[in-house]
């Protein structure tokens, strides 16, 4: 373990690795902080920069981005309560009635520190918990990677939030289908490729993660224009105030940052878990832990709850990385987009990438401590210079990212029929969403279903054609039995809602 | 009378299914492969089955009143310009080839720019021209060249034998 930490730490620290953090972490806090582009937008876009370089680079710069998109999208939270990205919002709760009050610079400092030891505490996690996962998975049979894969698809949708369970089971179960269409990888027949040669190599990854969200993020903030907060938050960036922070103040964050640290860490290996549910979960365990006086300040400008929401979002994006490079199953959009260019450079994340491409493995690890690092020495002071670049118009801004998607895209197949077809399927991606209908499911199911199918067929082969495999190794049978679990708990927890609500509708007997 | 919004969408997808699973008998097996446990029409069947039983299940549950119309989500949206744009995205997926990339991709930006309301001459061409060509000679330093398209061979002004 002590020579994949000297040689990740070997290959992070090369000036072209470290300078892409730097980059990583500009771009995406940059990005982060516009309205309407996530973190999944933000890697999307960097997809087809990273080509030219080694995978450890490229992998470095996306992890770069998506800490940095984290970030950005605090600032906004902070300064003008919008959230840029889902796992943010728990952040404005405390963190906008701060700002209100004038501690600006502080708020935003003590969302530096939380994420800085939250990404720090969580990386060390990651350092023990991924070389442990990594050598136990290596005797994963085909069965419990399909159990996996299984369990990974379900999860997502479990923990799609309030009425949303059956929307995102639609939309893994239509990324699956639309990883079905070109040549089966076994047979070599083509699938629902219609006669075109542009489908016989299937769908390509990117193009699928750029259309539906790049484009159509993109193409839905113009057809459904929202505030414009750019100006606003220029303006509040000018008077940040000061960013020191009292002695009593870091006394008061330092257990906050223990206990939000491992719960997001932990949130965030669940698949389907991610920043914003653990987020949301430190707020509520730090609310519910304290003191009567003291609850009374949540949400009017507490440190403590700043201080949970920020440690455990960044927390869990160090967590998300353990499923992806350990087993080669993402458990979040924004994973699932780093593995779809992980596979695009030649790399198959899972428990061999731990033997085969160890200085992949550990120079990503690595350079999240540099992160970190990067995050909080060089982005907190240039914050005020980073949110210039908010002055760039819309009208400048959103032909940029429709280029660069487009081109991203192009420069990979030098095909112009990819160009048509990432219209298309942004206007599509634009109406599901105004259905709305999640995407990150979808781009989920695409890139598992077909290694699900691949599994599957595998351990039907080896079992000789019978599903026995399901129950066979204790491993697979409880991987499976708690995917039932996940999938049951939301539909169980909707049929009682529904129960209880047709009782109190219907009138009792003596009433008529 | 409008439609509910999630209605709408789980009977988009039952119809998905239902042209997806009817698809499927046209994937051709390999000799041998009808009765083989696992073959390249088993995952499509089983997920056309799938997909269909959720969303007729997402049919006949009570409406989700939440959810709204499908005539209040689709209300007040500016259309125009998105049209516009994936007009400009087609002209720039068709133009690449023979315009060539620097003209093309001036040509779309300048248009987006247009479309979203920049109205400077000087702005609108300054900017276009400028970060195309800086983006061309950006990926021409990364090792990709890029024609300047088939139009100016088709003139003469550009020789295959460079």
């Amino acid at each position: 373990m002590l020579e994949g930490i000297f040689s990740g730490l070997s290959t992070a620290v090369m000036p072209i690795n470290l300078l892409m953090v730097a980059v990583g972490c500009f771009a995406g806090t940059f990005i982060g902080m516009l309205p309407g582009l996530g973190p999944i937008t933000a890697i999307a876009l960097m997809i087809p920069i990273t080509y030219g370089f080694d995978p450890s680079t490229g992998l470095i710069l996306m992890a770069g981005v998506y800490y940095g998109a984290i970030f950005g999208g605090s600032t906004s939270s902070i300064l003008i309560n919008a959230p840029g990205v889902a796992g943010t919002v728990a952040t404005a709760f405390d963190g906008y009635p701060m700002a209100q009050k004038g501690q600006a610079g502080k708020a935003l400092a003590i969302a530096a520190y939380s994420s800085f030891s939250g990404g720090t505490i969580a990386a060390i996690f990651l350092l023990v918990a991924a070389p442990a996962l990594a050598s136990v998975s290596l005797s994963f049979q085909s069965g419990d990677y399909f159990a996996l894969m299984v369990l990974g698809l379900t999860a997502v949708s479990a923990f799609a939030g309030k009425g949303q369970v059956l929307k995102a089971i639609t939309m893994t179960l239509f990324g699956i289908m639309l990883s079905t269409i070109g040549t089966d990888p076994a047979a070599g027949v083509a699938r629902f490729t219609f006669g075109s040669m542009d489908l016989v190599d299937g769908i390509s990854f990117l193009l699928l993660a750029m259309s539906t969200f790049a484009l159509s993020e993109a193409l839905l903030s113009i057809l459904r224009p929202t505030k414009d907060t750019r100006s606003e938050e220029e303006k509040a960036l000018k008077s940040l105030g000061s960013m020191k922070l009292s002695k009593e103040e870091v006394k008061t964050m330092v257990p906050v940052i223990g206990r939000s640290s491992v719960l997001g860490f932990f949130t965030g290996v669940l698949p389907g878990a991610g920043a914003t549910i653990a987020s949301f979960l430190a707020y509520g365990m730090e609310r519910n832990i304290a003191s009567a006086k003291e609850k009374l300040g949540f949400g009017k400008g507490s440190i403590r709850g700043l201080t949970a929401p920020e440690t455990a979002n960044n927390a869990a994006c160090s967590g998300s990385f353990v499923p992806l490079l350990t087993l080669g199953i993402p458990g979040s959009g924004t994973t699932a987009v780093m593995m779809g260019a992980l596979i695009s450079y030649g790399v198959q994340p899972g428990p061999r990438l731990f033997v085969e491409q160890p200085d992949v493995f550990w120079s990503v690890i690595i350079s999240m401590y540099i992160g970190n690092i990067v995050l909080l020495v060089l982005n907190l002071p240039l914050i005020p210079y980073i949110s210039r670049l908010l002055a760039l118009p819309q009208q400048l801004l959103v032909p940029f990212v429709l280029f660069f998607s487009l081109v991203g895209v192009y420069l990979v197949t030098f095909n112009t029929m990819d160009i048509h077809m990432m219209v298309i399927a942004a206007g599509i991606a634009i109406g599901l969403r105004l259905l709305n209908y999640p995407m990150a499911p979808m781009l989920l199911g695409f890139i598992l279903g077909k290694m699900m199918e691949e599994n599957l067929r595998r351990a039907l082969a080896i079992s000789d054609g019978s599903i026995s495999f399901l129950w066979e190794r204790p491993i697979t049978l409880v991987i499976l039995i708690i995917s039932i679990l996940f999938l049951a708990a939301p539909l169980i927890g909707n049929l009682r809602s529904w129960l209880a609500n047709r009782k109190a509708t219907v009138p009792n007997d003596g009433e008529i | 009378m409008s439609i509910n919004r999630d209605k709408f969408g789980a009977l988009l997808f039952l119809c998905l299914a239902l042209i997806y699973g009817f698809y499927v008998g046209d994937i051709p097996l390999l000799f041998g492969d009808e009765d083989a446990p696992f073959n390249a029409r088993t995952l499509p069947n089983a997920l056309a089955w799938l997909l269909g039983v959720v969303s007729f299940v997402q049919l006949i549950l009570p409406t989700n009143r939440e959810a709204g119309s499908l005539e209040h989500a689709f209300r007040g949206l500016k259309w125009k310009r998105v049209v516009i744009l994936a007009a400009l995205m087609v002209f720039y997926g068709l133009t690449i080839r023979q315009l060539g990339f620097p003209i093309s991709t001036s040509l779309f930006l300048m248009g987006g720019f247009y479309t979203l309301g920049e109205r400077r001459p000087l702005v609108l061409i300054l900017t276009a021209v400028g970060v195309t060509l800086a983006f061309w000679g950006l990926l021409y330093a990364m090792g990709i060249y890029l024609t300047p398209g088939d139009f100016f061979y088709y003139l003469g002004w550009m020789s295959n034998d460079a």
